[in-house]
């Protein structure tokens, strides 16, 4: 009799476990730097992440989404516990975020064995959408060449540059971004003159910019991010090259994040990106109204990369019918999604890297605020633009070109 | 020929700025025998208090009176609070300056955000002059001088006032300052502050070059901990002179093998740590 009811009970509770588990929430682990340098880009994820599901109600496909928060501190090794946490113990369906590039690499293997589907909204390191893709790992910022190649080749034939010299941090962000516009200006016919890679968060550019002889150039393409961008930009001007040397560089030189720091400094810049928060689109303007609702300031180029991550993961539990557990099925709607996001229309080429507008932007001062004016776009451009994606493949990385681009 | 010059000016005015801060993490060094690991979070800290004092005021020179100032009551109650209840523990110390410059970051990040900030020059102090053909900001040539004076204000107060007597003396044999009914506590306290003003107004100073933002405190300190060991701990000459040589270093070094400058100022701190282990100035 005992053994009887244990037997009724123990269906019960299955029963039971069943119909929570149709109920239970859809879980999306996001992984950001919460403390430390890039602690403002991880709450700018954040909050794009956070804005997409509220429109919804935090409701897709029937189910309730439930956004579990990670603070990688700008580590691999935490960052790589984290995501462990989030796919063992909190069984989440996908891994969101993801800011530093060291922290995606330490990520890739154990995302890629697990299935479950990665979504990087800020890491641009170039080889986890080339070299390195898989089928459940996804970007929505694009990779750090990416949005550099429009630029070294439009440098040339419409500004009529000849001469560059390259500046950015010893590391593969600034090789990456920087590598792009200047494959791109040397295939053209440009020629580099100087490379100089300070290092990163160096203190003070003042010794790199009074070694830079102006005479040798007619332009300095370069990259610099966060704080490190606002300091090369004000001591450039304050060295006087300003107005003698023109500056171009990969549009995290002067996006959203670092640009009224900068000033009037920063007025004249010229940049290579796939947004900014001027965009005149109806999208954009909606996307940055509401935000501005919401957070009480601006949108920088990360929040809307994680917005557009998180309308990509919706449209796919949608279109999986809320099934998300099957990652393999999820990951394949993910891959399928397009639409028009704030920044322009947005779909993904074969190694899940975005194809979407660059705009060539400079920086203008209206009234007390700055922002980027654009001058020029190029539509779906892909990471692998112009080459196509095997030529492009077939050419070195980056990385190891760094040093070998001075004629 | 305007290379060299300008190159000099420029590492002569980053030197000013270390010398600020390895002052007080000297002078701290010499009396209390810790290192402060909090230094670079006071210096971080000088420069938000600027900002946010010229942000309210528009007042840069209030602003470079005000952040030392806060800077070193935040020091000395630091001091009284915390770094008291471990004084006979010198591990205990240096932890306990750890844990406070975890908190003094995430406190910042609280209150000011990540986004980095940058402090305004005084207008009369904006732009650039032409030296020998090349440009030159004005701001930093105030630096120069401005450091000049402090150095000069520091040397007098410890070799010629009678404070100045007691820190020495506190440095050579605390037992017997005590012995001879100075309260040494307090002296201790008030180094503390003293350094803490330092490495503010150094922040506050570098405000308008460097700027403010989360990681600036460990990138600042590191040089600041060359310039100590190149001079050698607790020797106020020893900063001086230590700071004007990684100044000078750092800046030919990134400016002739960009390649190749964090090399440039940790090679020479390792080779005075092997011919001098106590460094150039300091006493064994």
């Amino acid at each position: 009799m005992i053994r009887i009811a244990t037997l009724l009970l123990g269906l019960a509770v299955a029963a039971l476990a069943g119909s929570v588990h149709a109920q239970a929430p859809i879980k999306i682990g996001v992984i950001i730097p919460a403390t430390g340098p890039f602690a403002i880009i991880g709450e700018e994820v954040k909050n794009g992440m956070e804005m997409l599901f509220a429109e919804s109600g935090n409701t897709v496909a029937g189910r309730k989404v439930e956004l579990i928060v990670e603070d990688d501190g700008n580590k691999a090794e935490i960052g790589l516990t984290k995501a462990k946490k989030l796919v063992e113990r909190d069984k989440v369906q996908v891994v969101s975020g993801v800011v530093a590039s060291f922290v995606a690499y330490a990520l890739r293997d154990y995302m890629v064995s697990s299935k479950i589907p990665l979504m990087i909204t800020v890491s641009g390191a170039d080889g986890l959408t080339q070299q390195d893709a898989a089928p459940n790992i996804f970007r929505t910022s694009g990779s750090g060449s990416h949005q550099s190649h429009v630029l070294g080749e439009w440098l040339y034939k419409k500004k009529g540059y000849r001469r560059m010299i390259v500046m950015a941090p010893n590391y593969a962000m600034g090789y990456e971004q920087t590598g792009g516009f200047v494959r791109t200006f040397k295939e053209a016919g440009g020629k580099i003159v100087k490379t100089i890679y300070p290092p990163l968060g160096a203190p003070d550019y003042g010794p790199f910019l009074s070694s830079i002889d102006t005479s040798t150039a007619d332009v300095i393409g370069v990259v610099f991010a966060g704080g490190d961008a606002v300091r090369f930009v004000k001591q450039y001007a304050e060295y006087g090259l300003k107005g003698k040397l023109p500056l171009v560089g990969s549009g995290l030189l002067t996006d959203d994040l670092v640009l009224q720091a900068q000033a009037d400094a920063a007025v004249g810049i010229i940049t290579a990106l796939n947004y900014s928060r001027s965009l005149e689109s109806p999208e954009n303007q909606a996307f940055v109204t509401r935000y501005v609702q919401r957070y009480k300031r601006i949108p920088t180029n990360y929040a809307e990369y994680s917005y557009v991550g998180a309308r990509v993961i919706k449209e796919a539990i949608e279109s999986v019918k809320g099934k998300a557990e099957d990652s393999v099925a999820l990951a394949a709607a993910m891959k399928k999604v397009h639409f028009v996001a704030p920044r322009g229309p947005f779909k993904f080429d074969a190694y899940n890297n975005p194809v979407n507008a660059i705009y060539i932007f400079q920086v203008e001062k209206q009234g007390t605020t700055y922002y980027n004016k654009v001058i020029e776009h190029y539509d779906a451009v892909s990471q692998f633009y112009p080459w196509g994606a095997k030529a492009y493949l077939a050419k070195p990385k980056y990385v190891d070109m760094a040093n070998k681009w001075v004629d | 020929m305007s290379f060299w010059l300008i190159q000099t000016l420029n590492g002569l005015s980053f030197g000013v700025l270390l010398f600020l801060l390895a002052a007080g993490l000297s002078l701290i060094f010499g009396l209390m025998r810790i290192i402060n690991l909090a230094h670079g979070s006071f210096y971080l800290l000088g420069a938000y208090v600027a900002i946010a004092v010229a942000g309210k005021t528009g007042n840069f020179w209030l602003a470079l009176v005000a952040a030392p100032l806060a800077v070193a009551v935040v020091g000395a109650l630091a001091q009284r609070s915390l770094l008291n209840r471990v004084a006979d523990n010198e591990l205990g110390q240096v932890l306990m300056t750890f844990g406070l410059l975890l908190v003094i970051s995430d406190v910042s990040l609280l209150v000011w955000g990540g986004a980095p900030l940058t402090l305004e020059k005084p207008a009369a102090l904006e732009g650039s002059v032409q030296l020998a053909g090349a440009f030159f900001p004005i701001y930093r040539l105030a630096i120069m001088a401005f450091g000049a004076l402090v150095a000069l204000a520091l040397w007098l107060f410890i070799e010629r006032t009678r404070l100045g007597a007691v820190l020495r003396a506190g440095v050579d044999d605390p037992e017997m300052v005590q012995g001879i009914g100075i309260n040494l506590p307090l002296v201790l306290s008030l180094v503390f502050a003293l350094g803490a003003l330092l490495a503010g107004l150094a922040g506050a100073l570098a405000g308008p070059i460097l700027g403010a933002a989360p990681g600036a405190d460990f990138a600042v300190v590191m040089l600041a901990f060359a310039v100590v060991v190149v001079g050698g701990l607790g020797s106020l000459k020893g900063a001086f002179w230590g700071s004007m040589f990684v100044g000078l270093v750092d800046n030919f070094g990134k400016a002739l093998v960009p390649e190749l400058s964090l090399f440039t100022i940790f090679v020479p701190m390792a080779m005075v740590l092997v011919i001098r282990p106590t460094g150039i100035f300091g006493r064994s």
